[in-house]
């Protein structure tokens, strides 16, 4: 068990050190840009902005932004808006995903195969060209539930989600069927699918960890796009004008979920699955946020 | 002769198709600030395709489009192939080395960053950098496919990686080495040319629809893609938002009698501009769909080894 906990706070401190490590890259490159005046005139040095703003960032006390707003206070709204459409879309791509991989997976000929290459095209455009069909064709609209259902739907499809899904489920359920266990339900009678989902729950954590960086992407444009007041929207306007103390913060923020969401799955596999414990001792395997 | 799957007929299809766009793109002298006196043309005679909102020939500007992604997006292809096998080989091939663990590390932490936050933070940079950003459009696309490219490196490396390591434990590199084949020739021929080539140009097509979406979706949205007056297929997109309304409102028949459905759509292409936003639509559709076809293509080659 100390073992367990040793190797988790390894990862932990393996993942915080990726998240450090990008706010000193960007934070070092938005500092030596020429045009950051608004992030110079916080202190003397690179190092003493850098040291402010972590400190701020535990404190919650991140300063003005460019026009004057408090840029922790506009990061964690934009976070309320931005993060359950992701975790929506996450949820319902991975259902999807998971019915289409059950219902398809063994039906490879015919209208099967028809469906899955109706899935695949359609899951296949831009997450902004499906905004953009929503906004003119569909009359989403500008704002109401409506229109975050309408995101959650686009990102949950758009730009190859459920492609990638479909087929990453696919490849894991293929590889099941073929264990020995479910010849022999099959045999037996007994509905096997059932039977699989515990078998399953781990890769599709992993899944959903991989996708994360995918869909904090994918939430960038389709704020833009549908004009939802998110962590998007926020970073493609602090992007424009230029406001780098709020694009540093965005970007750090979108970092950590990201690791978050490694971590969470982290400490999820070492606790069901005993080979994850001994995975220290295999050389060259990749520490994997990928 | 075995008869190419459909995903294969695809995949090389659209391919072949980008390339004689690319080419037919040189043969089109046209500037593309000039503005015609029939904007929002149905097809016709002089306009195959008809014409955009500034009276513009459609299929030119469709045509001329390609040049925002097929270049930048090969610079992309290469940035990652560049650094990404190397990266990758060290990683699989000498595991234990003090040189993997940095690399390891390094791709952990570009692995970490999205893909979209990354573009419009160097982006974000390049444009404070420069006095004038219109002026250097072209370095910013190209600066776009570099940190599109950088952004799969850890993709590619660590999948190269998995595989690299595989083949590693395997007989054949056993014999080479027992045979005095030195490491470097047994990486580069045997394992990467040999065994991991169809990994990587499934990697290279996958990147190549992914800038194609990044480009036409910055495009689309207007400040970091490819400004007007020159031409993207997001960019055109943009231009014709509000024919889509129009056309919707032209698109809706008297009764679903097939003469009025008809007529329904010949006035949604003649007046509505139906045809400006259907083409660059299918365009971005068709090519994503296309160039991942060929990825897929590569993935069922590389499964086979």
């Amino acid at each position: 068990m100390a073992g367990t906990a040793a190797l988790l706070a390894r990862r932990a401190a393996l993942l915080a050190g990726v998240v450090l490590a990008s706010s000193v890259i960007f934070g070092g490159l938005l500092w030596f840009t020429p045009g950051s005046a608004d992030i110079r005139e916080r202190a003397d040095s690179f190092g003493g902005w850098l040291w402010g703003f972590w400190t701020g960032v535990f404190t919650l006390e991140l300063g003005p932004s460019y026009r004057g707003h408090d840029v922790a206070e506009m990061v964690l709204r934009g976070a309320a808006q931005s993060l359950p459409i992701i975790g929506a879309a996450l949820v319902l791509s991975l259902a999807l995903g998971l019915l289409l991989a059950l219902v398809l997976g063994e039906r490879t000929r015919g209208l099967g195969r028809l469906a899955r290459g109706a899935v695949h095209a359609g899951s296949l455009v831009p997450v902004f060209l499906l905004g953009y069909l929503a906004l003119v064709v569909f009359a989403v609209p500008p704002e109401g539930p409506l229109r975050t259902l309408a995101a959650i739907c686009i990102l949950a499809l758009g730009d190859g989600m459920l492609t990638d899904v479909v087929l990453a489920l696919d490849a894991e359920l293929e590889r099941l069927r073929d264990r020995d266990f479910v010849h022999s339900m099959h045999l037996r009678g007994v509905r096997a699918w059932l039977r699989l989902m515990p078998h399953i729950a781990l890769p599709v954590a992993q899944l959903a960890a991989a996708k994360m960086a995918f869909l904090v992407g994918g939430v960038l444009i389709l704020e833009m796009v549908l004009g939802i007041q998110g962590i998007g929207l926020m970073g493609y306007n602090a992007a424009i004008k230029p406001d780098f103390q709020l694009l540093i913060a965005i970007t750090v923020f979108a970092t950590a979920l990201v690791a978050a969401a490694h971590l969470g799955v982290d400490v999820l596999r070492t606790l069901v699955d005993p080979r994850a414990r001994k995975e220290r001792r295999e050389p060259g395997r990749a520490a994997g946020v990928a | 002769m075995k008869r190419p799957s459909p995903v294969t007929a695809l995949g090389f299809g659209v391919a072949a198709a980008l390339v004689a766009l690319r080419v037919a793109a040189l043969f089109i002298d046209v500037d593309p600030a000039l503005q015609g006196d029939e904007p929002m043309l149905g097809p016709g005679p002089g306009h195959p395709l008809g014409t955009d909102q500034l009276g513009r020939d459609l299929l030119d500007r469709l045509v001329v489009s390609v040049e925002a992604f097929f270049f930048p997006g090969l610079f992309a292809c290469l940035v990652t192939v560049v650094l990404g096998v190397p990266a990758g080989s060290l990683t699989g091939f000498w595991p234990r080395s003090k040189a993997s663990a940095a690399a390891r590390g390094v791709l952990t932490i570009v692995g970490a960053w999205p893909r979209l936050v990354l573009v419009v933070v160097v982006v974000a940079i390049f444009t404070a950098s420069v006095s004038d950003p219109a002026a250097f459009g072209g370095v910013r696309l190209y600066l776009l496919a570099g940190v599109v490219g950088l952004s799969f490196v850890p993709q590619l490396a660590h999948a190269l990686a998995e595989k690299v390591l595989h083949f590693q434990r395997e007989q054949f590199v056993e014999a080479a080495r027992a045979h005095g084949i030195p490491d470097a020739r047994i990486l580069g021929y045997h394992i990467l040319w040999a065994n991991c080539r169809d990994l990587v140009l499934r990697q290279a097509c996958t990147l190549f629809g992914a800038f194609i979406l990044v480009e036409t979706s910055l495009s689309y949205l207007g400040d970091y893609g490819v400004p007007e007056p020159r031409p993207s297929w997001g960019n055109m997109l943009d231009g014709v938002k509000s024919s889509v309304i129009l056309s919707r409102r032209l698109l809706i028949p008297e009764s679903w009698a097939p003469g009025d459905v008809a007529a329904a759509v010949g006035r949604a292409v003649d007046e509505g501009g139906a045809v400006a936003v259907a083409a660059p639509t299918l365009a971005i559709a068709v090519s994503i769909v296309g160039v991942l076809a060929l990825a897929e293509h590569f993935a069922r080659k590389d499964a086979v080894r």
